[in-house]
């Protein structure tokens, strides 16, 4: 992974951690948007902005794992949600790279209509296409 | 080179390579982040909880557990000064305040912070709003709570309430608080119930103390002893129905002590099962929709445990030489508990700890630094039912009163949906007595005490800050409903209980236990009561006083009616037998007492299953089976320990003998075709029935050839229990045959949500101990308190659970395994914020006035 990559996907990462701890879980959508408009469409950002937001929510679930009563909510949500821990974490980390996914698609499709003679010379890549 | 028309070409190829570049990522783009947002915010299922404010690492659920941690500081509108707040490691809130409504407000606060979701939903339910969160499914229970009346009566005690009096100031101030919470809170501080129903909170307003005050008379005051009498009279005439459930208890043990100082028995014996009464057949049916039309859909009488015990001693009997008291009320145990506890300081005004009733500012039972108190329901018959003559069966506007038609007062209540629509209207009718509901063909209203009982809270205020049990009386003298017998001691060594309610004055024969004529005036309740006559007694000669819900007064005595639905008085023998063996009694042997599990009703009734009293041929012709179980009902120390093994087939031959002996009062209509009971008595008339061994109750239905009587009864009822119970439990010396493996504590959530409920408890308790539980095991002692009332008041004290709401709470459920152990807090009480040392402090928080 290239050194730009790399800064991208902190950089990312810290935005999307920022804005879902003080705006909410609706500002991945948006964050994930804006990353993939600024992004440059050689670095990836189907592949960097969902892999920032999920390792965000990673960090903010660790962070939030740190609290005392932690284990006992994860007992409890077990049981209330019929499912095993690693599956609860599996699905919040997934929502967000879910969230996120669906909104860099959706801009990464008016990029090249909003300027397609600088896309053009940016010279958009095999990998920028859906997965 | 190319040509004009060539590059329009691949201008127009360029253009559709971009169309479907953009088609490629925009449908799936459009496709994947709509079912995102669809599942995050909800819309994609009104099953499923919104997944994004869920599963938000910092906001969501996973947030609850680091919510807990509290400010340094926060700020509420409304405070005069800086108030501290210091949480203990208990987290119980301890208020330093300057100004008492400054202490409310703070109380409000706090108690938001920890238990906002009941708040609301105890407060909707008793508003009957719950269908504004849960549509359809909260419609039956909401028409049920207006039909009450209470919509209309907390309006109009809003209209008429002096907003300047203390009371509703305090409210006021109470209800900033709460506010405050709901304003400032972050999106992780949101309650975990929200989140599931999908709901925000609402701000709180000072109404919602009375209707949660509304849902306390329900619970307690709203019962009927006539329709029990009326179910056993229609299958077995009146004079027997009578003798089952009579309106005296025939073991007397009251609460205001009679002149013998000693439990007083008239057991007499039952009339043979007689005819069945046409007429209660009538008054059955006619009750039974009262009862549904009022919600008051009978529970199992094995899970009624509201009951509750407490007593108090004098110096003289105390080994420390200081008055002691005691209190356990006993309530549906749920998370987070009915109570909360709290201790308020304003210095010079106020000081006092104990538990309150979360959405009302007061200690409901608790301790100040001179007295403390607690209370056991009354259950004495406050409400009334009237057949009404009407002018329309189907629409009535007006009623018939002597000689007069009067107008009914009606109005139209509307039951909103989630979205705010509409989704039924009712209308309500209301006679001068109370709310009017449709029976069959005819119109009942019902008159109830609890219709009078919305004050603003201004007796347990003055209660709260009183100083002597004298003044502690006086506070409460115009208390309304549900009626409490009162027990106050005071550090000058006075004890005193008082059976303080407003009891209606009823016409003729004073029994409010019928239905009275709704077209006669004279029918009406006369007026309340004087204080002077409500059962009551001060610094008794034998130096103890206590109550368990049974017959305030011995009607040897004196035979006003108070009631019919006493409870057996096994508790209070109980007591009783323990502080008259005991003359120097500890905090530690009242702490004992109150998780006693020794059953009286196993003591008075075991000999007869022993066959103490049998005739010698009786004795000689029991079977094998019949000695092994009195072998083993011998080794019953008659007490409920969870680890004793032969509770267990006492209750399996409690529950034969009742099978056999109360046939007579089967219905047909249980499951597999198996007769229902329509009606038990208790077993004090089984007790009766055991001292008359050829009464025809023994007789059973089925064997018409031949007459049983008591030893057969007792003996068939023997084998059939030895063997039910090796069948359930196995070998009599396994760990099957242990009390906790057949019986056991459920302490549910309030959406019964198995995950955040405590199940399947081991106790130390049965049915009619100090220490009661019985049925599904959903209700017991609420709160146990003990209070010493030496020079300086200490107070020791448990519930089941713990003052969060918030499942992720260390302070969820930790007072939890005390409770069950029988073991109580010390309650620290400093008169200052610093006087916590800092190891019993889990946080401080200074509270300024909002800009």
């Amino acid at each position: 992974m290239k050194g730009r990559t790399i800064g991208w996907l902190v950089g990312l990462t810290i935005g999307f951690a920022i804005a879902t701890a003080v705006l909410g879980w609706w500002s991945v959508p948006i964050v994930a948007m804006l990353g993939t408009f600024a992004m440059p469409p050689s670095l990836r950002p189907l592949l960097v902005v969902p892999a920032s937001a999920g390792v965000a929510w990673l960090l903010l679930l660790w962070r939030s794992a740190e609290a005392k009563g932690f284990a006992a909510l994860v007992d409890r949500l077990e049981l209330l949600l019929s499912a095993r821990a690693a599956v609860l974490y599996l699905a919040t980390i997934a929502f967000a790279m879910l969230t996120a996914f669906g909104a860099a698609l959706l801009a990464s499709a008016f990029r090249p209509m909003a300027g397609s003679g600088r896309s053009r010379r940016a010279g958009g890549s095999a990998a920028d296409r859906p997965a | 080179m190319t040509t004009p028309s060539a590059v329009g070409k691949l201008r127009a190829l360029e253009t559709t390579a971009h169309m479907s570049q953009f088609l490629i990522r925009f449908v799936p783009g459009v496709l994947i982040l709509g079912t995102a947002l669809a599942l995050g915010t909800g819309v994609a299922s009104s099953r499923l909880p919104a997944a994004g404010p869920l599963l938000d690492p910092s906001n969501g659920v996973w947030g609850l557990a680091a919510a807990e941690r509290l400010p340094g500081s926060a700020r509420i509108p409304g405070l005069s000064g800086p108030v501290e707040l210091v949480v203990d490691r208990r987290g119980v809130p301890h208020v330093f305040a300057s100004d008492e409504l400054d202490a409310y407000r703070v109380l409000g606060w706090v108690t938001a912070r920890d238990r906002l979701f009941q708040l609301e939903l105890q407060t909707r339910a008793g508003a009957g709003r719950l269908t504004e969160w849960i549509g359809e499914q909260g419609l039956d229970a909401d028409r049920l709570a207006r039909r009450l009346g209470f919509t209309r009566m907390v309006e109009r005690v809003m209209t008429e309430i002096d907003t300047a009096s203390a009371g509703y100031r305090a409210l006021e101030a109470y209800g900033q608080g709460i506010n405050a919470w709901i304003e400032r809170m972050g999106p992780a501080e949101l309650p975990i119930e929200y989140r599931l129903l999908r709901v925000t909170p609402t701000p709180w307003r000072p109404e919602n103390t009375f209707y949660l005050l509304g849902r306390m008379a329900i619970t307690l005051a709203l019962n009927d002893p006539s329709l029990a009498k009326a179910r056993a009279a229609a299958l077995v005439g009146w004079p027997a129905a009578d003798a089952l459930f009579p309106v005296d208890e025939p073991i007397q043990e009251p609460i205001q002590p009679n002149r013998v100082d000693r439990a007083r028995i008239a057991l007499a014996p039952l009339p043979p099962p007689g005819r069945p009464s046409a007429d209660a057949g009538a008054v059955v049916a006619t009750l039974d929709a009262v009862g549904r039309a009022f919600g008051l859909a009978e529970r199992d009488p094995a899970d009624v445990v509201v009951g509750s015990n407490n007593w108090a001693v004098r110096g003289e009997r105390s080994a420390s030489g200081h008055a002691l008291l005691a209190g356990d009320p006993h309530l549906s145990l749920t998370l987070p508990s009915i109570w909360y506890q709290a201790h308020l300081v304003v210095p010079n005004r106020l000081d006092v700890q104990g538990v309150t009733l979360p959405g009302a500012p007061w200690i409901v039972i608790g301790f100040n630094r001179d007295i403390a108190w607690s209370f056991t329901n009354t259950g004495s018959d406050v409400n009334d039912y009237y057949r009404e003559t009407v002018d329309s069966a189907d629409a009535p506007s007006r009623y018939r009163l002597d000689d007069e038609w009067r107008p009914i007062e009606s109005r139209i209540e509307r039951y909103l949906g989630p979205g705010g629509d509409t989704i039924a209207v009712d209308t309500m009718r209301f006679t001068h007595r109370g709310p009017l509901t449709r029976v069959d063909s005819s119109w009942m209203s019902m008159a109830w005490t609890a219709y009078q009982a919305a004050t603003s809270g201004e007796q347990f205020l003055a209660a709260n800050r009183a100083r002597s049990a004298g003044e502690f009386l006086e506070a409460m003298g115009d208390y309304v409903a549900p009626a409490q017998n009162m027990l106050v001691a005071d550090r000058r060594g006075t004890i005193a209980i008082r059976s303080t309610g407003r009891y209606p004055v009823r016409p003729g024969d004073g029994r409010g236990d019928l239905i009275q004529d709704g077209s006669r005036s004279d029918r009406d309740w006369r007026g309340w009561l004087p204080l002077e006559f409500y059962p009551f007694a001060l610094n008794p000669e034998r130096g103890f006083l206590s109550s368990a819900n049974q017959q305030p007064v011995d009607p040897a005595v004196n035979r006003r009616y108070l009631g019919a639905d006493w409870p057996a008085p096994w508790r209070a023998l109980r007591i009783n037998q323990l502080l008259r063996a005991d003359s120097a009694v500890t905090v530690d042997a009242m702490r004992r007492y109150q998780t006693d599990r020794t059953s009286t009703r196993g003591e008075a009734i075991l000999p007869f299953l022993l066959g103490e009293g049998e005739s010698a041929e009786a004795r000689d012709s029991a079977s094998a089976e019949v000695r092994e179980a009195r072998s083993l009902l011998a080794e019953w120390g008659r007490g409920y320990d969870r680890d004793d093994r032969r509770a267990v087939l006492f209750e399996a031959v409690m529950g034969e003998l009742a099978r056999r002996v109360w046939d007579e009062l089967d219905v047909g209509g249980g499951a597999g075709g198996r007769p229902t009971r329509a009606v038990r008595p208790d077993d004090v008339a089984l007790l009766g029935l055991l001292n008359d061994p050829e009464s025809s109750w023994w007789d059973v239905l089925e064997t018409s050839d031949r007459r049983e009587g008591r030893d057969e009864i007792v003996h068939a009822a023997l084998e059939a229990a030895l063997s039910r119970t090796r069948t359930e439990h196995g070998d009599p010396a396994g760990d099957g045959w242990r009390w906790d493996r057949s019986h056991r504590k459920n302490i549910y959530h309030l959406l019964r949500l198995p995950a955040f409920s405590a199940l399947d408890l081991p106790v130390d308790a049965g049915p009619s101990t100090l220490n009661p539980s019985s049925g599904s095991g959903t209700a017991g002692p609420s709160w146990r308190m003990v209070v010493e009332l030496g020079p300086e008041v200490r107070g020791w004290a448990i519930y089941p659970g713990g003052q969060s709401g918030n499942p992720a709470s260390p302070h969820y459920l930790d007072f939890l395994p005390a409770w069950l152990d029988g073991r109580l807090d010390s309650l620290p009480t400093p008169r200052a914020a610093g006087d916590l040392a800092a190891d019993q402090v889990e946080a401080r928080i200074r509270f300024v006035a909002d800009r």
